[in-house]
C-alpha cells in the first residue's frame, strides 16, 4: 500500500518533471551574440534560447561573461560606452537591437534587479508606484494602491510593510530592499524579470525568502537568474547555462547539467576545480 | 620572558619618537593658525566696536518766530539757527576763528535734523528747546576715547580750546554716546560721523542676487549635461580642463572682460548691479560646476541603474533621482562660489563699481557699490574717524560670509544624514 503510494509519487514527480522540461515556446532568442569592451570580446558567437515562463540560471566563474550577456537582454550595456554589441537578440520575436526599437519601453517589457539592493531614497509606496507613473500604467490614484498592494504581494512584502509605505525604502533589511526591489521591478508588468546575483548580499534566510519567490513568481514571468552559488541554480532553475571565459560551454535542463555535464570544464567547474 | 610588543629595541622607539615629533609639528601649526585667526578677527572687532557707537551732544536751540515763519518752516536758515544756539550757549566768545572752531563741534548734518524736527513738529516754533545733534567726527573720537591729548593740549584735529568746550559739555551732561543706528540706514557720506554702509550693501544685495540667477541655473545645467549626458566624450574633456582652468584664472580679467563686453559692447550701464552681478557670475560659474559634477558623481550609480532598469528614460532618471540627490552638494557649490563672489573688490573696481554712492540704490541698473569697494574706499579716506567705519564695515562682511558658510554647512549636513 504504502509502496504504490511512493511510486505514484514519484511517478507524478516524473510527469510534472518533464512537462517543466518540456520544450515549450522560448522567449529570448540569441544568435551569434559578440560583444566587445573598447575591442577585447567579452561573449563569444552565444546562441541560445530562454523558455517562457521557466526560471533559467546562467552560471560560471568571475569574469565569464554571464552577467554582459543577462545586460544584453534588456541593453543595459547601452550604458557602457566603450561595450559594443553584435548579432541578434529577440524577444518576442522581435530583434531587440534594431534602430526602430524603444529601449525604455524594452526595460518595462524586461525588467532588471541587481546584485546590490538599490531602492530609491524615497518611500517604500513611491519605490514601487514610480515605474507605473512613468509609464502612465493607472488612472487614477486608488487604482495605483491597489497596484502597488498586488506587486507587493507578489514580491511576499505585503504583510511586512503594509504598516508602514510611506517610510524611506532604504530603511528596509537587505532582504527587504531585494524583494522591493522585485516588486519594483514586477509593478510595471513585464514578462521577463532579469535577476542579477539576487541573493548574493544576502543571509541564508532571506536567500531562502527569494528563491522561493522566484519558484512563485516563475508561473507568471519568465525569469533568468545571474548566480554564483550552484546549490542556487540547482534549487530554483529549471535550465542552466555554463558559461566560460565568454563562451557559452553547456545549456541544459539543470538537472542534466548538474548530474552528467557534456563537457569536462563544466564538470571541472560543478566539481570545484576551477572557478 | 620577553614580550614582543613591549616598546624596547630602538628601533621601536625611534619610530615611536617619530610618531609623537609628527603629532606635535601638526599641533603646533594649528595653534599658529589659529593665533593668526583671533589676532586677526579679534583686532578687527577692536578697532570696530567703536562704530557702533556715536557721540551726540546737546544745547538749547531757540526756535523763534523771527527764524522761522510757520507757514513755510522749511525755508528757514536753520545752519544760522544752529550757529546762533551755539554762540548762546558760549556767550563769551567773539572772535571769528573761535566761533568757527566752536561750530565745528556739530555735524554738518544737524541742521537738516532739526529741519526735520521743525518741520514735523510746527507746534515747536517760537519756543526753545534742549535737542540732542550727531558731534562732528573729530569730537566723536575724542569723547569715546580714541584720540589722547598730546603735549600741547590737542587732541587729534581738536585744539585745546575745542577740548574745553567738550569738556564743558560733559559737566553739564550734554554730551553722550549712543547707539549708531546711522551706520545701518545711511549711505556713505564724506563725513565720517555721518557715513553708513546701507548703499554698499544693498548694492551687494543686488549684485548677489544677479550672480545667483545667472550662475545657479547656467552653472547646474551645465554640470548637468556635462556629467549626465556626454560623460568621457572627447568634447567634454576638453571642456572640463577648460572650466577647471577659469577657475583659477585671477579674478580682475574678468572685470576686464566686463568692461569691454558687458560696458563697451553692449553698453550696459556703467558701475549697475547688473554688470556687477554678470561678471561675479561669470567669474563663479566654474566653481559651481566643478562643485556641482562633483556631487552628481557622488549618488551612486546604483540609483541610476535601478531608474533605468523599470524603464525610466535617461531625463526620467536624471531629474527624478540623481539630481534631488545631488541637490544639496550643488547648493553647497553655488554658496561657496556666492561667499567668494561677495568678498570680491577687483572685477568690480574694473567695471566702475568704485562710485561715491550716498544714494542708496533702488534698481539693478542704478549706479552702485558693494561693501568690499565701500571697504576699500574708506580705507582709503584721510580721516582718521573712517578707520572704525572700514573695521565696522568688515565685520559686516565678515558675518554674512559666515552666515553663508553656515548654511553650506547645514545643507551638507542634511545631506548627509540621508545615506
Amino acid at each position: 500500500m504504502n509502496m504504490t503510494v511512493q511510486i505514484r509519487t514519484a511517478e507524478i514527480q516524473d510527469m510534472v518533471e518533464n512537462a517543466i522540461l518540456a520544450p515549450s515556446a522560448s522567449i529570448v532568442s540569441a544568435k551569434n551574440v559578440n560583444v566587445y569592451y573598447a575591442g577585447k570580446q567579452a561573449l563569444k558567437n552565444i546562441s541560445l534560447d530562454v523558455a517562457k515562463n521557466r526560471v533559467t540560471s546562467f552560471i560560471g566563474p568571475s569574469g565569464c561573461g554571464k552577467t554582459t550577456f543577462l545586460k544584453c537582454i534588456n541593453r543595459m550595456n547601452d550604458l557602457i560606452d566603450i561595450c559594443r554589441v553584435e548579432g541578434n537578440i529577440e524577444v518576442d520575436g522581435q530583434d531587440i537591437y534594431s534602430p526602430e526599437v524603444d529601449v525604455v519601453a524594452l526595460r518595462a517589457h524586461v525588467g532588471m534587479v541587481f546584485q546590490k539592493p538599490n531602492p530609491f531614497p524615497k518611500s517604500i509606496f513611491e519605490n514601487v508606484a514610480y515605474g507605473m507613473r512613468i509609464h502612465g500604467l493607472t488612472n487614477n490614484k486608488s487604482e495605483l494602491a491597489d497596484r502597488v498592494e498586488l506587486s507587493l504581494r507578489k514580491a511576499a512584502l505585503w504583510d511586512e510593510v503594509k504598516d508602514r509605505l510611506e517610510q524611506p525604502g532604504t530603511g528596509l533589511s537587505g532582504g527587504q530592499q531585494q524583494r522591493l526591489c522585485i516588486a519594483r521591478a514586477i509593478a510595471v508588468e513585464p514578462r521577463i524579470v532579469l535577476m542579477d546575483e539576487p541573493a548574493s548580499a544576502l543571509d541564508p534566510i532571506a536567500t531562502a525568502k527569494i528563491e522561493e519567490l522566484i519558484g512563485d513568481l516563475s508561473t507568471n514571468y519568465t525569469i533568468i537568474i545571474v548566480t554564483h552559488s550552484m546549490q542556487q541554480a540547482a534549487r530554483v532553475s529549471q535550465f542552466t547555462a555554463f558559461f566560460h571565459m565568454g563562451e557559452l560551454v553547456e545549456y541544459g535542463n539543470t538537472k542534466t547539467t548538474f548530474t552528467s555535464p557534456n563537457d569536462e570544464r563544466t564538470q571541472n567547474y560543478i566539481t570545484g576545480k576551477i572557478g | 620572558m620577553t614580550n614582543s610588543f613591549v616598546m624596547r629595541s630602538s628601533k621601536s622607539r625611534k619610530r615611536h619618537a617619530a610618531e609623537m615629533r609628527f603629532q606635535w609639528m601638526g599641533r603646533i601649526a594649528i595653534i599658529i593658525a589659529i593665533g593668526f585667526l583671533v589676532f586677526m578677527v579679534g583686532s578687527i572687532a577692536m578697532m570696530g566696536a567703536g562704530a557702533l557707537k556715536q557721540t551726540h551732544i546737546a544745547f538749547d536751540v531757540d526756535l523763534s518766530h523771527n527764524e522761522i515763519d510757520p507757514a513755510f518752516p522749511e525755508k528757514a536758515d536753520y545752519d544760522a539757527i544752529i550757529k546762533a544756539s551755539l554762540r548762546k550757549a558760549f556767550p563769551d566768545i567773539t572772535d571769528r576763528r573761535e566761533k568757527r572752531e566752536l561750530y565745528r563741534l556739530v555735524s554738518a548734518e544737524a541742521s537738516f535734523s532739526l529741519k526735520n524736527f521743525v518741520v514735523n513738529n510746527p507746534a515747536h516754533i517760537g519756543q526753545t528747546h534742549k535737542l540732542w545733534f550727531i558731534a562732528s567726527d573729530d569730537v566723536d573720537l575724542f569723547f569715546k576715547g580714541n584720540i589722547t591729548i598730546d603735549e600741547k593740549g590737542n587732541a587729534g584735529r581738536l585744539n585745546a580750546q575745542e577740548v574745553a568746550w567738550v569738556r564743558i559739555f560733559e559737566r553739564n551732561q550734554n554730551i553722550e554716546t549712543r547707539f549708531n543706528t546711522r551706520f545701518f540706514t545711511a549711505g556713505d557720506s564724506r563725513e565720517p560721523e555721518l557715513a553708513g554702509i546701507l548703499s554698499s550693501l544693498t548694492g551687494t544685495a543686488f549684485t548677489l542676487l544677479i550672480t545667483f540667477l545667472i550662475a545657479f541655473p547656467i552653472g547646474i545645467f551645465s554640470a548637468i549635461f556635462l556629467e549626465e549626458f556626454i560623460p568621457q566624450s572627447r568634447w567634454g574633456d576638453i571642456i572640463e580642463v577648460n572650466i577647471t582652468n577659469l577657475a583659477a584664472v585671477p579674478s580682475i580679467v574678468f572685470g576686464i572682460l566686463g568692461l569691454t563686453i558687458f560696458l563697451n559692447t553692449f553698453g550696459m550701464p556703467r558701475s549697475s548691479p547688473l554688470v556687477g552681478g554678470l561678471v561675479l557670475a561669470l567669474m563663479t560659474l566654474p566653481t559651481i560646476i566643478i562643485a556641482s559634477r562633483a556631487a552628481l558623481r557622488s549618488v551612486s550609480p546604483s540609483i541610476r541603474e535601478a531608474a533605468l532598469g523599470v524603464g525610466a528614460t535617461q531625463i526620467q532618471t536624471v531629474f527624478h533621482h540623481v539630481v534631488p540627490l545631488a541637490l544639496p552638494g550643488m547648493l553647497t557649490g553655488a554658496i561657496v562660489g556666492m561667499a567668494r563672489a561677495l568678498g570680491e573688490t577687483a572685477p568690480l573696481l574694473m567695471i566702475g563699481m568704485v562710485a561715491f554712492i550716498v544714494d542708496v540704490p533702488n534698481s539693478i541698473l542704478a549706479p552702485a557699490t558693494a561693501l568690499p569697494v565701500q571697504i576699500f574706499l574708506w580705507a582709503d579716506s584721510p580721516e582718521r574717524a573712517f578707520l572704525e567705519k572700514t573695521s565696522a564695515a568688515i565685520i559686516v562682511l565678515l558675518v554674512f560670509l559666515v552666515l553663508m558658510n553656515l548654511i553650506a554647512i547645514i545643507l551638507r549636513s542634511k545631506h548627509r544624514q540621508r545615506f
